[in-house]
């Protein structure tokens, strides 16, 4: 009878000890995998993030150049054909990681702080622009970047015709939304950063409230509508 | 009273020093010098017959960066005179690109990239591990960073010019940590709040299961106990 009883508690404690462990740890994996699929990018990018030998700057601190300007002359004043100019002389040119200005599209809700340059500084505080593209009024591409779950989430709502406003020390200027495409990050056709015209690109990761890294994004383009030019020359 | 008017005028004069000083520094926009050294930095190098140009964006770098400091004839010259030796350089190794260059062949040609950004006070460095070539001004404020493979870039376009931008050009702009290339990755921050929550919920999961399996195993004990 006492045998009996030991060898039952024996698979009793094979059961309890080697299978239910086994199947606990499947039902756990299972559970964690469902939980973190959505963010498995994200995790990596956390271990990368961790194991990187790129120096993280953790600095939440910038310089602060923008002075609002007043906004441009009524249209009464600006009925003359005459292109309005800026001298570069008499601008601040704003240097890598500063906050130069504004950029809003009240129809997307977006009224975020403008820095030139794109570091992590400047994208956890507001949208940054390339410094390998070009400042407002300079006549050159303006590609500018932002989070797609801050500052540039609000670019889902972005629509043809829509107005954008850039908001500098040395102008205001307005720009008119024509397209909106989802490229892969690697498509340098996407951008044409030797365009010698004024034209602003805006760009977010995509899809919008993705919480991991993802490799496509959203380009949203708009034409120069009014602003004052720089003046190289002067 | 002759004294005091020495004194008067030496501080006038230290003042009139200091202000015109100050306004050369800050002076926007691009100079003769600054427009010498763009001008060499459009121009291509040969590679193994083959033309090589520096990308627009690190151009573009490079005159944003003039129209934050002003450079002088003489240091253009240098700069110019180190650019021209580097892209030498690259001809006479007969490599076809800067990715096939060897190793001692990169040493040299950073050597000469650093010696042509010295005379505008900026600092060149090239870290192997992850082929990151960055410039930091005296302030060692980053100016400029760039991966390797984004500086060599196509076959044809801007591959060892665009080394050589990194280092002239690399005068130019910058972006500090993380990629240089101009899309950069715009998803969810590390700080997020939603991280945060993923990470809380699992760690809470995995609590709950150890205390389960704890408090199973005690009353699984217990229960033998009193068998």
């Amino acid at each position: 009878m006492l045998r009996h009883n030991n060898s039952e508690h024996h698979s009793l404690n094979g059961k309890n000890f080697i299978i239910l462990p086994i199947i606990f740890c499947i039902i756990i994996y299972l559970l964690c995998f469902a939980v973190f699929a959505p963010s498995l990018s994200t995790l990596s990018s956390l271990s990368s993030f961790f194991f990187s030998d790129n120096p993280k700057d953790f600095s939440e601190e910038y310089n602060n150049i923008f002075v609002p300007v007043s906004e441009n002359p009524a249209p009464e004043n600006n009925k003359s054909n005459q292109k309005e100019t800026v001298k570069i002389s008499d601008i601040t040119f704003p240097k890598y990681g500063e906050q130069f200005g504004e950029l809003i599209i009240e129809d997307c809700q977006i009224n975020n702080k403008l820095f030139f340059g794109d570091n992590d500084i400047a994208l956890n505080n507001g949208v940054g622009i390339y410094n390998g593209s070009a400042i407002p009024g300079y006549g050159k591409t303006i590609l500018v970047a932002g989070h797609n779950n801050t500052y540039f989430n609000g670019l889902k709502y972005a629509k043809k015709g829509q107005k954008v406003k850039m908001r500098t020390s040395y102008g205001n200027y307005t720009y008119e939304i024509t397209d909106i495409k989802v490229r892969k990050a690697t498509d340098r056709t996407a951008y044409d950063l030797a365009a010698n015209y004024e034209n602003l690109i805006m760009y977010t990761c995509y899809p919008f409230d993705e919480l991991g890294l993802t490799p496509d994004r959203c380009f949203v383009y708009a034409k120069f509508v009014s602003g004052p030019e720089i003046d190289k020359n002067n | 009273m002759k004294r005091m008017l020495k004194v008067l005028s030496v501080g006038l004069l230290s003042a009139a020093v200091a202000v015109s000083a100050s306004s050369v520094a800050f002076a926007a926009g691009i100079n003769d010098a600054e427009q010498k050294i763009l001008d060499e930095l459009n121009t291509t190098v040969t590679m193994k017959g083959v033309e090589k140009s520096l990308p627009v964006e690190y151009i573009n770098q490079a005159e944003s960066y003039f129209n934050t400091v002003d450079i002088t004839d003489e240091q253009a010259n240098q700069v110019i005179s180190g650019i021209e030796d580097a892209k030498a350089y690259l001809t006479s190794t007969g490599a076809s690109s800067f990715s096939t260059l060897t190793s001692a062949q990169v040493d040299t040609f950073v050597s000469k990239c650093q010696s042509a950004v010295a005379p505008v006070n900026l600092t060149l460095s090239y870290t192997k591990s992850n082929n990151t070539v960055s410039i930091v001004d005296s302030n060692s404020q980053v100016v400029f960073t760039a991966t390797v493979p984004a500086i060599t870039g196509g076959t044809t376009g801007g591959t060892t010019g665009g080394t050589t931008g990194g280092t002239t050009g690399g005068t130019t702009g910058g972006t500090t940590g993380g990629t240089t290339d101009p899309i950069k990755t715009t998803g969810a921050g590390f700080n997020i709040p939603g991280v945060t929550v993923v990470a809380g919920v699992g760690i809470l999961l995995v609590s709950a299961a150890g205390v389960y399996l704890f408090k199973s195993s005690k009353k699984e004990t217990t229960s033998d106990a009193k068998a």
